[in-house]
Protein backbone atom coordinates (compact mmCIF):
# COMPACT_ATOMS: atom_id res chain seq x y z
CA UNK A 1 0.00 0.00 0.00
CA UNK A 2 1.64 3.19 -1.20
CA UNK A 3 -0.02 5.17 1.53
CA UNK A 4 2.07 3.33 4.13
CA UNK A 5 5.47 4.19 2.70
CA UNK A 6 6.46 6.19 5.75
CA UNK A 7 10.05 6.58 6.83
CA UNK A 8 10.11 4.17 9.75
CA UNK A 9 7.90 1.42 8.41
CA UNK A 10 8.86 -2.18 8.19
CA UNK A 11 11.66 -2.26 10.73
CA UNK A 12 12.46 -5.66 12.15
CA UNK A 13 12.91 -4.13 15.58
CA UNK A 14 11.33 -1.19 17.32
CA UNK A 15 13.31 2.03 17.65
CA UNK A 16 11.73 2.59 21.06
CA UNK A 17 12.08 -0.06 23.78
CA UNK A 18 9.39 -2.73 23.96
CA UNK A 19 8.68 -3.68 27.56
CA UNK A 20 8.17 -7.43 27.80
CA UNK A 21 5.90 -9.03 30.38
CA UNK A 22 8.75 -9.84 32.81
CA UNK A 23 9.60 -6.13 33.06
CA UNK A 24 6.06 -4.73 32.92
CA UNK A 25 5.55 -2.09 35.64
CA UNK A 26 2.96 -2.93 38.27
CA UNK A 27 0.33 -0.40 37.20
CA UNK A 28 0.20 -1.77 33.64
CA UNK A 29 0.87 -5.45 34.22
CA UNK A 30 -2.85 -6.23 33.90
CA UNK A 31 -2.68 -5.08 30.27
CA UNK A 32 -0.47 -8.07 29.45
CA UNK A 33 -2.83 -11.00 28.82
CA UNK A 34 -2.17 -14.09 30.91
CA UNK A 35 -2.82 -16.42 27.98
CA UNK A 36 -0.96 -14.64 25.20
CA UNK A 37 1.43 -11.91 24.25
CA UNK A 38 0.67 -8.20 24.54
CA UNK A 39 0.67 -6.14 21.37
CA UNK A 40 3.78 -4.21 20.41
CA UNK A 41 1.93 -0.92 20.84
CA UNK A 42 1.15 -1.91 24.44
CA UNK A 43 4.79 -2.85 24.98
CA UNK A 44 5.97 0.48 23.58
CA UNK A 45 3.54 2.49 25.70
CA UNK A 46 4.54 0.54 28.81
CA UNK A 47 7.83 2.43 28.69
CA UNK A 48 5.75 5.34 30.04
CA UNK A 49 3.61 3.40 32.53
CA UNK A 50 2.01 6.45 34.13
CA UNK A 51 0.77 7.54 30.74
CA UNK A 52 -0.36 4.07 29.69
CA UNK A 53 -2.17 3.53 33.00
CA UNK A 54 -4.55 6.41 32.22
CA UNK A 55 -4.55 6.02 28.45
CA UNK A 56 -5.69 2.39 28.54
CA UNK A 57 -9.12 3.06 30.11
CA UNK A 58 -9.67 5.92 27.67
CA UNK A 59 -8.83 3.69 24.72
CA UNK A 60 -11.09 0.98 26.10
CA UNK A 61 -14.03 3.36 26.24
CA UNK A 62 -13.60 5.03 22.88
CA UNK A 63 -12.55 1.94 20.90
CA UNK A 64 -15.21 -0.47 22.15
CA UNK A 65 -18.86 -0.51 21.15
CA UNK A 66 -20.97 2.06 22.97
CA UNK A 67 -24.09 3.64 21.50
CA UNK A 68 -21.86 3.55 18.42
CA UNK A 69 -21.38 0.02 17.09
CA UNK A 70 -18.02 -1.64 16.68
CA UNK A 71 -17.83 -1.55 12.86
CA UNK A 72 -18.37 2.21 12.97
CA UNK A 73 -15.61 2.58 15.56
CA UNK A 74 -13.31 0.57 13.32
CA UNK A 75 -14.07 2.89 10.41
CA UNK A 76 -12.51 5.68 12.45
CA UNK A 77 -9.58 3.58 13.66
CA UNK A 78 -8.68 2.31 10.23
CA UNK A 79 -9.27 5.53 8.32
CA UNK A 80 -7.38 7.76 10.75
CA UNK A 81 -4.50 5.28 10.79
CA UNK A 82 -4.43 5.25 6.99
CA UNK A 83 -4.41 9.04 6.72
CA UNK A 84 -1.64 9.12 9.33
CA UNK A 85 0.33 6.54 7.30
CA UNK A 86 0.63 4.19 10.26
CA UNK A 87 2.30 1.06 8.89
CA UNK A 88 1.65 -0.83 12.15
CA UNK A 89 -1.95 0.24 12.82
CA UNK A 90 -3.41 -0.20 9.33
CA UNK A 91 -2.61 -3.92 8.84
CA UNK A 92 -3.47 -4.57 12.47
CA UNK A 93 -6.87 -2.91 12.30
CA UNK A 94 -7.66 -4.17 8.81
CA UNK A 95 -8.02 -7.53 10.57
CA UNK A 96 -9.94 -6.14 13.54
CA UNK A 97 -12.24 -4.26 11.17
CA UNK A 98 -13.00 -7.48 9.29
CA UNK A 99 -13.63 -9.22 12.63
CA UNK A 100 -16.07 -6.46 13.55
CA UNK A 101 -18.15 -7.19 10.46
CA UNK A 102 -16.96 -4.65 7.88
CA UNK A 103 -16.74 -6.09 4.38
CA UNK A 104 -13.42 -6.75 2.65
CA UNK A 105 -14.28 -4.02 0.15
CA UNK A 106 -15.03 -1.51 2.89
CA UNK A 107 -11.76 -2.33 4.64
CA UNK A 108 -9.82 -1.94 1.40
CA UNK A 109 -11.49 1.40 0.73
CA UNK A 110 -10.71 2.72 4.21
CA UNK A 111 -7.13 1.47 4.22
CA UNK A 112 -6.35 2.81 0.77
CA UNK A 113 -6.74 6.45 1.72
CA UNK A 114 -8.67 6.98 -1.53
CA UNK A 115 -11.75 9.19 -1.53
CA UNK A 116 -14.59 7.29 0.16
CA UNK A 117 -16.79 5.63 -2.44
CA UNK A 118 -19.64 3.18 -2.89
CA UNK A 119 -17.73 0.42 -1.16
CA UNK A 120 -18.80 2.13 2.09
CA UNK A 121 -22.39 2.61 3.17
CA UNK A 122 -23.66 6.17 3.58
CA UNK A 123 -22.90 6.66 7.32
CA UNK A 124 -19.43 5.17 6.99
CA UNK A 125 -18.70 7.16 3.85
CA UNK A 126 -19.55 10.38 5.64
CA UNK A 127 -17.56 9.30 8.68
CA UNK A 128 -14.49 8.49 6.56
CA UNK A 129 -14.65 11.94 4.96
CA UNK A 130 -15.01 13.46 8.41
CA UNK A 131 -11.91 11.56 9.58
CA UNK A 132 -9.96 12.74 6.55
CA UNK A 133 -10.85 16.31 7.37
CA UNK A 134 -10.18 16.33 11.11
CA UNK A 135 -6.79 14.66 10.69
CA UNK A 136 -5.88 17.16 7.97
CA UNK A 137 -7.33 20.23 9.72
CA UNK A 138 -10.20 19.96 12.20
CA UNK A 139 -10.76 23.71 12.06
CA UNK A 140 -11.97 23.27 8.49
CA UNK A 141 -14.85 20.88 9.20
CA UNK A 142 -17.54 23.06 7.64
CA UNK A 143 -21.22 23.29 8.55
CA UNK A 144 -22.17 21.10 5.62
CA UNK A 145 -19.95 18.22 6.73
CA UNK A 146 -21.10 18.54 10.32
CA UNK A 147 -24.73 18.56 9.17
CA UNK A 148 -24.07 15.43 7.14
CA UNK A 149 -22.53 13.79 10.22
CA UNK A 150 -25.67 14.72 12.19
CA UNK A 151 -27.82 12.84 9.70
CA UNK A 152 -26.15 9.66 10.92
CA UNK A 153 -24.88 10.32 14.43
CA UNK A 154 -26.11 12.02 17.61
CA UNK A 155 -24.06 14.95 18.87
CA UNK A 156 -22.64 12.94 21.76
CA UNK A 157 -21.59 10.27 19.29
CA UNK A 158 -19.81 12.86 17.16
CA UNK A 159 -17.91 13.96 20.24
CA UNK A 160 -16.99 10.36 21.04
CA UNK A 161 -15.92 9.55 17.48
CA UNK A 162 -13.82 12.71 17.37
CA UNK A 163 -12.06 11.79 20.61
CA UNK A 164 -11.50 8.31 19.16
CA UNK A 165 -9.83 9.87 16.12
CA UNK A 166 -7.53 11.85 18.41
CA UNK A 167 -6.71 8.82 20.55
CA UNK A 168 -5.91 6.76 17.47
CA UNK A 169 -3.72 9.56 16.15
CA UNK A 170 -1.79 9.36 19.43
CA UNK A 171 -1.21 5.65 18.87
CA UNK A 172 -0.29 6.27 15.22
CA UNK A 173 2.39 8.72 16.36
CA UNK A 174 3.96 6.30 18.81
CA UNK A 175 3.77 3.34 16.42
CA UNK A 176 5.25 5.34 13.55
CA UNK A 177 8.05 6.96 15.52
CA UNK A 178 8.96 3.56 16.97
CA UNK A 179 8.61 1.87 13.60
CA UNK A 180 6.79 -0.93 15.41
CA UNK A 181 7.10 -4.41 13.92
CA UNK A 182 3.74 -6.04 13.21
CA UNK A 183 2.31 -8.43 15.77
CA UNK A 184 2.25 -12.08 14.63
CA UNK A 185 -1.35 -12.19 13.39
CA UNK A 186 -1.00 -9.10 11.21
CA UNK A 187 2.42 -10.20 9.99
CA UNK A 188 1.00 -13.57 8.95
CA UNK A 189 -1.78 -11.86 7.01
CA UNK A 190 0.66 -9.77 4.98
CA UNK B 1 -5.72 15.08 56.53
CA UNK B 2 -6.19 14.43 52.81
CA UNK B 3 -8.12 11.44 51.48
CA UNK B 4 -4.82 9.96 50.29
CA UNK B 5 -3.27 10.55 53.71
CA UNK B 6 -6.15 8.70 55.32
CA UNK B 7 -5.65 5.81 52.90
CA UNK B 8 -1.92 5.73 53.64
CA UNK B 9 -2.49 5.71 57.38
CA UNK B 10 -5.15 3.01 57.14
CA UNK B 11 -2.84 0.87 55.00
CA UNK B 12 -0.01 1.31 57.52
CA UNK B 13 -2.35 0.49 60.43
CA UNK B 14 -3.58 -2.66 58.63
CA UNK B 15 -0.04 -3.78 57.86
CA UNK B 16 -0.57 -3.47 54.11
CA UNK B 17 2.00 -0.72 53.74
CA UNK B 18 5.34 -0.36 55.47
CA UNK B 19 5.46 2.70 57.74
CA UNK B 20 8.81 3.81 56.34
CA UNK B 21 9.36 5.68 53.08
CA UNK B 22 12.62 4.64 51.39
CA UNK B 23 14.99 6.84 49.44
CA UNK B 24 17.75 5.47 47.20
CA UNK B 25 20.35 8.16 47.77
CA UNK B 26 22.77 6.76 45.15
CA UNK B 27 23.73 3.54 43.39
CA UNK B 28 27.52 3.52 43.60
CA UNK B 29 29.39 1.69 46.36
CA UNK B 30 32.93 1.10 47.55
CA UNK B 31 32.16 -2.64 47.69
CA UNK B 32 30.96 -5.10 45.01
CA UNK B 33 29.07 -7.73 47.05
CA UNK B 34 28.21 -11.02 45.34
CA UNK B 35 24.51 -10.76 46.14
CA UNK B 36 24.07 -7.05 45.48
CA UNK B 37 20.58 -6.24 44.18
CA UNK B 38 21.67 -3.11 42.41
CA UNK B 39 24.95 -4.27 40.84
CA UNK B 40 26.57 -1.53 42.89
CA UNK B 41 30.33 -1.06 42.73
CA UNK B 42 32.86 1.77 42.69
CA UNK B 43 32.33 2.16 38.94
CA UNK B 44 28.51 1.99 39.00
CA UNK B 45 26.64 5.01 37.71
CA UNK B 46 25.83 7.21 40.72
CA UNK B 47 22.14 7.96 40.03
CA UNK B 48 22.01 10.29 43.02
CA UNK B 49 18.79 11.67 44.43
CA UNK B 50 18.90 15.43 44.59
CA UNK B 51 18.94 16.69 48.21
CA UNK B 52 16.10 19.09 47.42
CA UNK B 53 14.02 16.17 46.16
CA UNK B 54 14.81 14.21 49.32
CA UNK B 55 13.75 17.11 51.54
CA UNK B 56 10.57 17.78 49.58
CA UNK B 57 9.65 14.09 49.46
CA UNK B 58 10.07 13.62 53.19
CA UNK B 59 8.11 16.79 53.93
CA UNK B 60 5.26 15.34 51.86
CA UNK B 61 5.67 11.94 53.51
CA UNK B 62 5.09 13.54 56.92
CA UNK B 63 1.85 15.10 55.69
CA UNK B 64 0.71 11.73 54.32
CA UNK B 65 1.31 9.92 57.59
CA UNK B 66 4.52 7.99 57.00
CA UNK B 67 6.32 7.24 60.23
CA UNK B 68 9.95 6.98 59.19
CA UNK B 69 12.49 7.37 56.42
CA UNK B 70 14.96 4.78 55.16
CA UNK B 71 17.99 5.78 53.13
CA UNK B 72 19.74 3.11 51.10
CA UNK B 73 21.79 2.58 47.95
CA UNK B 74 24.58 1.92 46.92
CA UNK B 75 26.57 3.06 49.89
CA UNK B 76 24.90 6.26 51.07
CA UNK B 77 27.98 7.50 52.94
CA UNK B 78 29.93 7.79 49.69
CA UNK B 79 27.99 11.02 49.41
CA UNK B 80 29.80 13.74 51.35
CA UNK B 81 26.47 15.48 52.04
CA UNK B 82 24.74 12.41 53.49
CA UNK B 83 25.32 13.10 57.23
CA UNK B 84 23.89 16.62 56.89
CA UNK B 85 20.93 15.39 54.85
CA UNK B 86 20.16 12.59 57.33
CA UNK B 87 20.37 15.04 60.23
CA UNK B 88 18.07 17.44 58.46
CA UNK B 89 15.51 14.76 57.56
CA UNK B 90 15.54 13.43 61.12
CA UNK B 91 13.88 16.63 62.28
CA UNK B 92 10.86 15.52 60.27
CA UNK B 93 10.89 11.74 60.77
CA UNK B 94 13.14 9.08 62.33
CA UNK B 95 15.82 8.11 59.81
CA UNK B 96 17.39 4.70 59.19
CA UNK B 97 20.46 4.62 56.94
CA UNK B 98 21.63 1.31 55.47
CA UNK B 99 25.41 1.28 55.32
CA UNK B 100 28.33 -1.11 55.03
CA UNK B 101 30.12 0.88 57.75
CA UNK B 102 33.47 0.54 56.02
CA UNK B 103 34.01 4.25 55.60
CA UNK B 104 34.19 5.11 59.31
CA UNK B 105 37.71 4.04 60.29
CA UNK B 106 40.11 6.39 62.02
CA UNK B 107 39.25 10.06 61.88
CA UNK B 108 36.75 9.52 59.11
CA UNK B 109 34.12 8.70 61.72
CA UNK B 110 34.10 12.40 62.64
CA UNK B 111 32.17 12.98 59.43
CA UNK B 112 29.19 11.58 61.27
CA UNK B 113 29.16 14.43 63.83
CA UNK B 114 25.96 15.95 62.32
CA UNK B 115 23.92 12.84 63.19
CA UNK B 116 25.14 12.51 66.78
CA UNK B 117 22.25 12.52 69.23
CA UNK B 118 19.82 12.78 66.32
CA UNK B 119 17.06 10.33 65.49
CA UNK B 120 19.30 8.65 62.92
CA UNK B 121 20.05 4.93 63.15
CA UNK B 122 22.61 3.12 61.03
CA UNK B 123 21.75 -0.38 59.83
CA UNK B 124 25.02 -2.15 59.21
CA UNK B 125 25.48 -5.28 57.14
CA UNK B 126 27.25 -8.19 58.84
CA UNK B 127 26.76 -11.71 57.54
CA UNK B 128 29.08 -13.89 59.58
CA UNK B 129 31.08 -13.90 62.81
CA UNK B 130 34.54 -14.08 61.25
CA UNK B 131 36.46 -12.42 58.46
CA UNK B 132 36.99 -15.79 56.78
CA UNK B 133 33.24 -16.38 56.57
CA UNK B 134 32.06 -12.82 56.07
CA UNK B 135 34.49 -11.33 53.62
CA UNK B 136 34.24 -13.62 50.56
CA UNK B 137 30.75 -12.25 49.89
CA UNK B 138 31.37 -8.66 50.97
CA UNK B 139 35.02 -8.03 50.18
CA UNK B 140 38.40 -8.12 51.92
CA UNK B 141 38.74 -6.16 55.17
CA UNK B 142 34.99 -5.75 55.51
CA UNK B 143 34.63 -7.70 58.75
CA UNK B 144 37.40 -5.89 60.63
CA UNK B 145 36.09 -2.47 59.62
CA UNK B 146 32.54 -3.28 60.77
CA UNK B 147 33.70 -4.73 64.09
CA UNK B 148 35.83 -1.65 64.61
CA UNK B 149 33.08 0.80 63.72
CA UNK B 150 30.13 -0.46 65.75
CA UNK B 151 31.44 0.24 69.29
CA UNK B 152 32.74 3.64 68.22
CA UNK B 153 29.37 4.56 66.70
CA UNK B 154 27.59 3.54 69.89
CA UNK B 155 30.06 5.59 71.94
CA UNK B 156 29.24 8.59 69.78
CA UNK B 157 25.55 8.20 70.59
CA UNK B 158 24.63 6.95 67.14
CA UNK B 159 22.04 4.16 67.02
CA UNK B 160 23.10 0.90 65.38
CA UNK B 161 21.16 -2.02 63.95
CA UNK B 162 22.81 -5.04 62.37
CA UNK B 163 21.46 -6.72 59.24
CA UNK B 164 22.44 -10.25 58.29
CA UNK B 165 21.65 -11.46 54.79
CA UNK B 166 21.04 -15.19 54.50
CA UNK B 167 22.82 -17.04 51.71
CA UNK B 168 23.28 -20.50 53.21
CA UNK B 169 24.93 -19.94 56.60
CA UNK B 170 24.41 -22.84 59.01
CA UNK B 171 22.41 -22.46 62.23
CA UNK B 172 25.65 -22.60 64.17
CA UNK B 173 27.12 -19.80 62.07
CA UNK B 174 24.01 -17.69 62.65
CA UNK B 175 24.23 -18.36 66.39
CA UNK B 176 27.79 -17.06 66.24
CA UNK B 177 26.60 -13.90 64.50
CA UNK B 178 23.95 -13.38 67.20
CA UNK B 179 26.56 -13.79 69.90
CA UNK B 180 28.87 -11.34 68.16
CA UNK B 181 26.04 -8.82 67.79
CA UNK B 182 25.41 -9.04 71.53
CA UNK B 183 29.13 -8.63 72.26
CA UNK B 184 29.14 -5.49 70.12
CA UNK B 185 26.47 -4.02 72.38
CA UNK B 186 23.57 -4.27 69.94
CA UNK B 187 20.26 -5.62 71.24
CA UNK B 188 18.77 -8.74 69.58
CA UNK B 189 15.76 -6.55 68.70
CA UNK B 190 18.08 -4.49 66.55
CA UNK B 191 19.39 -7.49 64.62
CA UNK B 192 17.60 -8.05 61.31
CA UNK B 193 18.04 -11.38 59.53
CA UNK B 194 16.62 -11.57 56.02
CA UNK B 195 17.00 -13.74 52.92
CA UNK B 196 18.88 -12.75 49.82
CA UNK B 197 16.43 -11.59 47.18
CA UNK B 198 16.89 -13.34 43.85
CA UNK B 199 17.28 -10.12 41.93
CA UNK B 200 20.21 -8.21 40.49
CA UNK B 201 23.64 -9.75 40.89
CA UNK B 202 22.25 -12.49 43.17
CA UNK B 203 20.63 -14.15 40.14
CA UNK B 204 23.98 -14.47 38.37
CA UNK B 205 25.46 -15.88 41.57
CA UNK B 206 22.59 -18.39 41.80
CA UNK B 207 21.56 -16.99 45.17
CA UNK B 208 18.37 -15.98 46.82
CA UNK B 209 14.64 -16.48 47.10
CA UNK B 210 11.94 -15.29 44.71
CA UNK B 211 11.15 -11.67 45.49
CA UNK B 212 8.21 -10.35 43.50
CA UNK B 213 5.10 -8.41 44.43
CA UNK B 214 3.66 -11.38 46.32
CA UNK B 215 6.76 -11.91 48.44
CA UNK B 216 7.82 -8.35 49.13
CA UNK B 217 5.83 -6.25 51.59
CA UNK B 218 4.73 -2.92 50.12
CA UNK B 219 7.24 -0.24 51.13
CA UNK B 220 7.17 2.90 49.01
CA UNK B 221 10.64 3.46 47.61
CA UNK B 222 11.83 6.52 45.71
CA UNK B 223 14.81 6.45 43.39
CA UNK B 224 16.04 8.75 40.69
CA UNK B 225 14.11 6.48 38.29
CA UNK B 226 10.71 6.56 39.99
CA UNK B 227 8.54 5.09 42.74
CA UNK B 228 9.00 1.35 43.35
CA UNK B 229 7.12 -1.31 45.29
CA UNK B 230 9.89 -2.07 47.79
CA UNK B 231 13.51 -1.27 48.58
CA UNK B 232 14.23 -4.71 47.07
CA UNK B 233 12.60 -3.59 43.80
CA UNK B 234 14.73 -1.00 41.94
CA UNK B 235 17.32 -3.57 41.02
CA UNK B 236 19.81 -3.68 38.18
CA UNK B 237 20.33 -6.75 36.01
CA UNK B 238 23.00 -6.79 33.33
CA UNK B 239 23.39 -3.03 33.60
CA UNK B 240 19.69 -2.41 32.98
CA UNK B 241 17.13 -1.14 35.49
CA UNK B 242 14.42 -3.69 36.33
CA UNK B 243 10.97 -2.15 35.92
CA UNK B 244 8.83 -5.14 36.93
CA UNK B 245 8.21 -3.58 40.37
CA UNK B 246 8.07 0.01 39.16
CA UNK B 247 4.92 1.85 40.16
CA UNK B 248 5.45 5.30 38.66
CA UNK B 249 8.17 7.14 36.75
CA UNK B 250 6.92 10.32 38.34
CA UNK B 251 7.75 11.02 41.99
CA UNK B 252 7.15 14.75 42.27
CA UNK B 253 4.77 15.56 43.81
CA UNK B 254 4.73 12.43 45.92
CA UNK B 255 0.95 12.31 46.23
CA UNK B 256 0.35 11.74 42.50
CA UNK B 257 2.70 8.76 42.44
CA UNK B 258 1.48 7.43 45.76
CA UNK B 259 -2.11 7.43 44.58
CA UNK B 260 -1.20 4.67 42.11
CA UNK B 261 0.82 2.88 44.82
CA UNK B 262 -2.09 2.86 47.27
CA UNK B 263 -4.33 1.49 44.53
CA UNK B 264 -1.99 -1.49 44.23
CA UNK B 265 -1.69 -1.91 47.98
CA UNK B 266 -5.43 -2.33 48.33
CA UNK B 267 -5.47 -4.83 45.44
CA UNK B 268 -3.06 -7.29 46.99
CA UNK B 269 -3.60 -9.45 50.06
CA UNK B 270 -1.68 -8.74 53.21
CA UNK B 271 1.93 -9.64 52.60
CA UNK B 272 2.34 -13.00 54.28
CA UNK B 273 6.08 -12.88 53.95
CA UNK B 274 7.76 -10.34 56.10
CA UNK B 275 11.02 -12.20 55.73
CA UNK B 276 12.33 -9.43 53.50
CA UNK B 277 13.09 -6.63 55.91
Amino acid sequence: MAVLSNLNAGAATSRLPLVERDQAPLTVRRLYPADGDASNITKALAGAPDTLAVLAPLLGQVMNASTVDLPTKEVVVLRVSAVNHCAYCVPTHALVARDSGLSADAVAALASGDAPDGRLDAPHRTLARYCDQIVADASRVDDALLAEMREHFADHEIVELTVLAGAITTLNYVASVAGLPLDPRAAAAQ
Amino acid sequence: MSELGEAVQAAIAEGRLGPRLWLYSNYHCNLSCSYCLTESSPGAERRQLDPAVMRQTVAEAVELGFEGVGITGGEPFLRPDLPEIAAELSVLLPVLVLTNATLFDGERIERLAPIRERDVTLQISLDAASAIANDPMRGPGNFERVIGAVPRLLEMGIGVRIATTLYGQSDAELDDVRELVAQLGVSPDDHVVRPTAARGRAIEAGLGEAAGMDELPAEATITVDGLFWSPFAPTMTGGRLDTDLLVSRQTQPLDAALQAFIGLVTEVPLAEATRFR
